[in-house]
């Protein structure tokens, strides 16, 4: 029976392990969509919208922005706001739109090359607060749960986005740093390395709908997950949910982009089918065009997760062992810059005879994409 | 000692003689060293005495012999003195050879005990048992003599012969047997009760009885008018040398009947199955023009036809899920089913209802005489069924059953599967119960389960039920009717229990209630009609939504339920026109009437069915609420140009009421039924076929080449993003697309021989195209894009070899075109990720599909009187452990777009088979 026992599972693995990378060469096309993403905030803050083009499967790089735009929202009563572009990076920006709650917005989109884009009226929807935030340890991880409700019954479709923050400490606290040719020491506090901050946005799609419920309570909604062990939850972690309230056609519209782009792979996949928006090409109704313009006043709270909190995580950045070099030119040539000094080793008359040394990003939390300067909320 | 051992004589009144008396006539004449077939040849054309011997046997046999000028009786005595021949003579001037036993063609005194009407059988006493001494019965056609009907009557050209085939083992009746008559080169095949009946020329003939897995009898017949033999097979088994028979395997040929695919269960099993499960649609992949999207699939693909458009048949109920485990398995336990049938072009008259095929799939009898049973385990499944007579030769049952025991093992998998689950089992029930010869009943019924989570907390369920009840009836010889009536019922439900606020349960069901009346009737010998009257009435619950528990928030969402009925009548006629040419035509009338109560919703005319071009709903408490209404046409025409080479040519129409809807790439767990309502038109398909049919080498090899062109209208496909469960508006979301399927079929077949199998390649094609001008985003334009399951090119090969009676090797090996898929032609950027961008539909296709397994059968040893049998099978299910790609796909992670290709079966499968028969 034991042998058969293993055999079953050996099958069963055989069955859900059998998933592998797969890279095929397919024609890039000339079917070129323009690509709309951005939220017409009608609170307080900014408004900003990404204009970018969409890119060939097997080419490396970034999307290409869609630079020297005109883009306008329009409200239904006749008001106009200019959104300027930041740069040359394809985001048109407005510091404050005033937009009414009683009216309907649309965004107008003029390309360089006098191509028109128009989107459809949308309302400005005001989110219900955020009644909590929570998250439970599960499948060796941690998943983030998101809680609210509408008295008015009249949200029923949210969206949820984040931005994330989380601490990291380095491996060794460096005294020294590497000035040109010249190790100095460092000045504390503002050359404090030890501690960081990195910052992160979701990039999953995350909705919710309380349309099937008798009232509009959103209890334990998932918003995303993130695996022990990971450099997020290694000293303290924080996230700032944003909820948005969507009309159903946008949810709609965001389901089958996350459908389409997040959720395939099972036995029983939807077959990914096309994407049709809010926005459309005046001149070319066949020109597609990626993205969904929504409208109204987000709300959103900040969480909290210490590594402490958590049942099992234990991240330890890697590849950290450390050396102790001498105070020689040639010696410490050989070794930079693979391994960077951060202490000073001296002998008992004070003498710098060596420098303890490991790659940079083990000393300085800022090669690890940290920034030193803690955040206000911190 | 077995009765059905014995010679049967079938002959009128009283008119056997005897011998003694008689003067025989006077034979002169040389028979040195020739064969004694000639010599019995040269003797009939002298004396008109009609000579009955095993041509084969005979004509091995050496004799040496002269005569001048005496009796017949004499010169044989002579002759066959030293072959270990033996001869009789009767009144009629019969002269029957035998090898070691002398046929006696007097009956012991008092044999009018077994008398049945005009048919009388040798007593045991007067005849000895062949098979106590010989151990090695053949088939030889000079000792069968049947002699039917009365000889007084002889004033009619044709004679109608009826009976029942069974096997003399168990007395279940042999299903699609072929009764055949070489020389005329016509012949039938048994129906589902083993009943045939066939309309032949008065005289004398030789008559094959044909099964698969039983052995051929050849009886000598003398008919002189309209009467009854019943015939009893042997097992194959039994015999301890191959059966070799080829004249006769020549059904695909003769039958008027085209693109028809028979399997039994014996042919099932040699085809190697995953985890060693023989499994009935599996083995039906293996034939040409029938193809699946992948391995765990439920369904499969005919002809360019959707999976909803098979109707599948288990002892006359719809099965609407036949499947277990995600499809990886069928839902049919190999155990008690006896035979399949697959309709691909020309459906029977009497089928309706689904526009690609028909695939009927009988179960056995019980055995009538003893009780036998069998226990099975394998890796995945154990299996028991036993059966048995409830009343002696009159009532039988059989049961059977399946299960897993999977549950315990997925614990022992890795966190998070170890919480998956997963079970299935089902039940079949038959009982059969012969009145007399006119009157038999039948019952039987099915149940099979189906409950599953992969590491989730929601929870699947489905389940098909079946139990129906049939009469059948014989108006005398030329008539026969069956009276059908029964339900049939698929369910699935879905429930989540872990976020108690959103606890939910979804369900689903459909129920059909069948009434049937069928007849077979024979008007003589170049028509047989087939008329009849079906009736089904319709409940389908479209979606159910409901909380789970008290604190669930869930509202209620319930689609409101759907009836309807779907009546048809039917009336087609096979008609021999000539030895070559022979027509099945056939029409059938259905009737569709979507009834009340329901909410019908109205649209805006000329406009794309939106949610905001709903102009209103109308109301209807009860009645008749639409009304389809078409004829069928079923036409089929065979010309045999010799006993070896036909040309079939059909057109074949129909419509189907009932639809799947899905917009997964196979049939999920989750896929609904939607009946034609208002809104939703029937499905249509028509299609022409040609073929042509020919056997070489004696018989034992069979060539065929099946085209066709089919054209399909309304067939449902989905607008980008459809909702299809729990959708008040369903209409909104499906297109009705127009749609054409061809292709050609070419197919090498040995049925029979140590090495048997065979090899099939198919193209086919399946396109679909919207073409409605009122919708304005058409999928690909409104240009012709492939279907998901369209795989051009599909090779199979399925070989069986027979090392000797207990050993034996089988392999599969199957090569077909990657599928069609929608790929994406580009990424952008949106909300924090790379994404991909999807543009036409399926435009390109996954790399191509092969796969080869092999199998080993090792039986027990054959000794017929042990009390168990115990048979292995041990096999490898993708020897080259090709990973296969399911799918391929692309997804966004941490902000990247990956491309991925998921492959069900990515490594070589061992498994091993046990099975107990007692």
């Amino acid at each position: 029976m034991k042998r058969i026992s293993y055999l079953f599972i050996f099958l069963l693995l055989a069955v859900l392990a059998c998933r592998e990378r797969y890279d095929i060469n397919l024609k890039s096309t000339d079917k070129v969509a323009l690509v709309v993403e951005g939220y017409l905030n009608g609170g307080n803050g900014p408004t900003s919208i990404t204009l970018s083009r969409s890119y060939a499967l097997n080419s490396v790089g970034s999307p290409l922005p869609v630079t020297k735009a005109q883009v306008t929202v329009e409200g239904d009563n006749g008001s106009s706001f200019s959104l300027t572009e930041v740069g040359s990076t394809g985001r048109y920006r407005h510091s404050q739109l005033t937009l009414l709650p009683t009216q309907q917005y649309r965004l107008r989109i003029k390309t360089q090359d006098n191509t028109e884009y128009l989107s459809e009226y949308v309302p400005v929807l005001s989110s219900p607060a955020i009644d909590s935030i929570n998250w439970k340890w599960e499948n060796e991880g941690i998943m983030f749960y998101a809680n609210t409700h509408d008295a008015t019954a009249k949200s029923k479709y949210y969206r949820w986005e984040y931005e994330d923050t989380w601490e990291i400490i380095s491996n060794y606290s460096s005294f020294v740093k590497v000035v040109d040719t010249l190790i100095l020491p460092r000045n504390f506090p503002a050359e404090d390395v030890s501690h960081c901050w990195k910052y992160g946005t979701s990039s999953s799609i995350m909705l919710g709908t309380t349309a099937q419920l008798q009232s509009d309570v959103v209890f334990e909604a998932p918003l995303y997950f993130l695996p022990k062990n990971i450099e997020k939850l290694g000293v303290r972690y924080s996230t700032l949910v944003k909820q948005q309230v969507l009309t159903r056609q946008a949810y709609e519209y965001f389901l089958l982009m996350k459908k389409n782009t997040e959720q395939l792979g099972s036995i029983f996949d939807p077959l990914p089918s096309e994407l049709r928006g809010n926005i459309r090409c005046l001149s070319n109704p066949a020109q597609q065009v990626i993205g969904y313009i929504t409208a109204g006043i987000t709300e959103e709270k900040r969480i909290f997760v210490s590594s402490n909190d958590l049942p099992g995580s234990n991240y330890i950045f890697p590849n950290c062992s450390w050396r102790l070099v001498p105070n020689k030119k040639d010696s410490l040539r050989k070794w930079m810059p693979a391994l960077m000094p951060y202490a000073e080793d001296l002998d008992l008359f004070g003498n710098v005879v060596g420098y303890f040394m490991a790659p940079l990003v083990c000393s300085d939390c800022t090669a690890r994409g940290g920034s030193n300067v803690k955040p206000s909320y911190w | 000692m077995r009765k059905s051992l014995l010679i049967f004589i079938f002959f009128s009144g009283c008119s056997l003689g005897v011998i003694a008396q008689e003067t025989r006539p006077l034979i002169s004449g040389d028979f040195q060293g020739i064969s004694a077939a000639e010599m019995f040849r040269r003797m009939e054309s002298a004396t008109g005495y009609r000579f009955y011997f095993d041509v084969q046997h005979a004509s091995q046999i050496t004799v040496n012999t002269t005569a001048n000028a005496e009796p017949l009786d004499r010169v044989l005595t002579k002759a066959l003195q030293a072959t270990g021949l033996k001869f009789s003579i009767d009144r009629e001037h019969h002269v029957f050879i035998t090898s070691r036993y002398q046929v006696i063609t007097t009956l012991a005194a008092g044999y009018y005990k077994e008398n049945r009407g005009n048919i009388m059988v040798i007593d045991e006493e007067a005849v000895p048992d062949f098979t106590a001494e010989t151990k090695k019965p053949e088939t030889k056609v000079s000792e069968k003599v049947v002699v039917i009907g009365e000889k007084k009557v002889r004033n009619k050209p044709h004679a109608i012969i009826s009976g029942y085939v069974k096997s003399e083992k168990s007395g279940e009746p042999v299903i699609n047997a072929s009764v055949f008559i070489e020389k005329l080169q016509r012949g039938t095949v048994t129906d589902q009760y083993g009943h045939y009946l066939l309309t032949v020329p008065t005289g004398e003939h030789i008559f094959s009885i044909q099964s698969l897995g039983m052995q051929d009898q050849k009886l000598k017949v003398i008919i002189y008018s309209d009467g009854r033999m019943d015939v009893e097979l042997k097992d194959a088994v039994a015999t301890l040398k191959e059966v070799v028979v080829s004249a006769q395997k020549v059904a695909n040929v003769t039958r008027v009947q085209m693109g028809l695919e028979k399997l039994n269960i014996a042919t099932i099993k040699k085809v190697p199955a995953l985890f060693g499960e023989a499994d009935v649609i599996k083995a039906v992949l293996t034939l040409p023009g029938v193809k699946s999207v992948g391995e765990a699939s439920a369904g499969f693909n005919v002809r360019g036809g959707s999976t909803d458009q098979n109707l599948i048949l288990l002892n006359d109920g719809t099965i609407y899920n036949p499947s277990h485990f995600f499809g990886m398995f069928s839902a049919f336990n190999p155990e008690i089913i006896k035979d399949i049938e697959l309709y691909k072009s020309s459906i029977p008259v009497k089928f309706g209802g689904r526009l690609s095929s028909v695939l009927n799939i009988t179960t056995r009898e019980g055995n009538k005489k003893e009780f036998t049973g069998l226990a099975g385990v394998g890796v995945i499944t154990s299996r028991f069924n036993i059966e048995g007579p409830l009343v002696k030769n009159r009532t039988s049952f059989i049961f059977g059953a399946r299960t897993t025991y999977a549950n315990w093992l997925l614990k022992l998998l890795p966190d998070p599967y170890d919480r998956s689950k997963a079970s299935f089992s089902d039940l079949n029930l038959g009982i059969s119960h012969h009145i007399n010869d006119q009157n038999d009943i039948y019952a039987s019924g099915y149940y099979s389960t189906d409950q599953f989570n992969l590491a989730s907390d929601t929870t699947y369920a489905y389940s098909n039920r079946s139990a129906n009840l049939k009469w059948k009836h014989s108006f005398g010889n030329k008539l026969t009717g069956y009276f059908t009536t029964g339900f049939d019922q698929y369910e699935y439900h879905v429930t989540s229990k872990k976020n108690k606020i959103n606890a939910y349960r979804l369900a689903f069901d459909v129920t059909q209630f069948n009434l049937k009346a069928d007849f077979t009737h024979t008007l003589n010998a170049r028509h047989t009609l087939d008329y009849g009257l079906n009736a089904v009435y319709y409940k389908l619950n479209p979606g159910s939504f409901t909380p789970v528990g008290t604190g669930s928030l869930v509202k209620d969402d319930i689609v409101s339920r759907e009836q309807a009925l779907e009546s048809a009548l039917y009336l087609g006629d096979r008609y021999n026109i000539s030895q070559q040419l022979s027509v099945n035509a056939g029409i059938r009338y259905a009737i569709f009437n979507y009834l009340g109560p329901q909410d019908v919703n109205l649209y805006a005319a000329g406009v794309p069915k939106t949610e905001t071009s709903i102009t209103g709903t109308k109301h209807y408490n009860g009645g008749v609420i639409q009304t389809y209404q078409a004829p069928e046409y079923r036409l089929s025409v065979r010309y045999a140009f010799n006993n070896t080479f036909s040309v079939k040519a059909g057109y074949n129409s129909s419509r189907q009421y009932i639809h799947m809807l899905s917009n997964t790439t196979s049939i999920a767990p989750t896929d609904i039924w939607k009946l034609s309502d208002p809104n939703i038109k029937p499905q249509q398909g028509d299609q022409v076929s040609l073929g042509f049919y020919k056997n070489l080498k004696s018989n034992t090899i069979e060539l065929s080449a099946e085209f066709y062109y089919k054209r399909l209208k309304n067939y449902l496909d989905y607008k980008p993003g459809a909702t299809l469960v729990l959708n008040h508006h369903i209409e909104t979301d499906v297109i009705q697309a127009a749609g054409k399927a061809y292709g050609a079929e070419l197919m090498l077949k040995k049925p029979g021989g140590k090495l048997n199998g065979w090899i099939s390649y198919t193209y086919s094609r399946i396109l679909l195209k919207m073409d409605d001008p009122t919708i304005s985003e058409l999928i690909n334009g409104g240009k012709y894009y492939p279907a998901n399951y369209d795989k051009p090119h599909d090779v199979t090969l399925v070989g069986n070899y027979k090392v000797n009676h207990r050993l034996s090797f089988s392999a599969n090996v199957t090569y077909s075109t990657g599928r069609p898929i929608t790929l994406p032609i580009g990424r952008y950027y949106y909300a924090g990720s790379e994404r991909v961008l999807y543009s036409d539909r399926n435009a390109y296709r996954i790399p191509d599909y092969f796969r080869a397994d092999v199998a080993m059968n090792i039986e027990g040893n054959h000794k017929v009187k042990q009390k168990t049998h115990n048979s292995w099978t041990i096999g490898l299910y993708n020897i080259t452990g090709r990973k296969n790609p399911y799918s391929v796909y692309f997804v966004s992670q941490n902000g990247f777009v990956r491309g991925y290709k998921l492959s069900i079966f990515g490594s070589i499968l061992p498994f091993i088979n046990y099975n107990i028969r007692f």
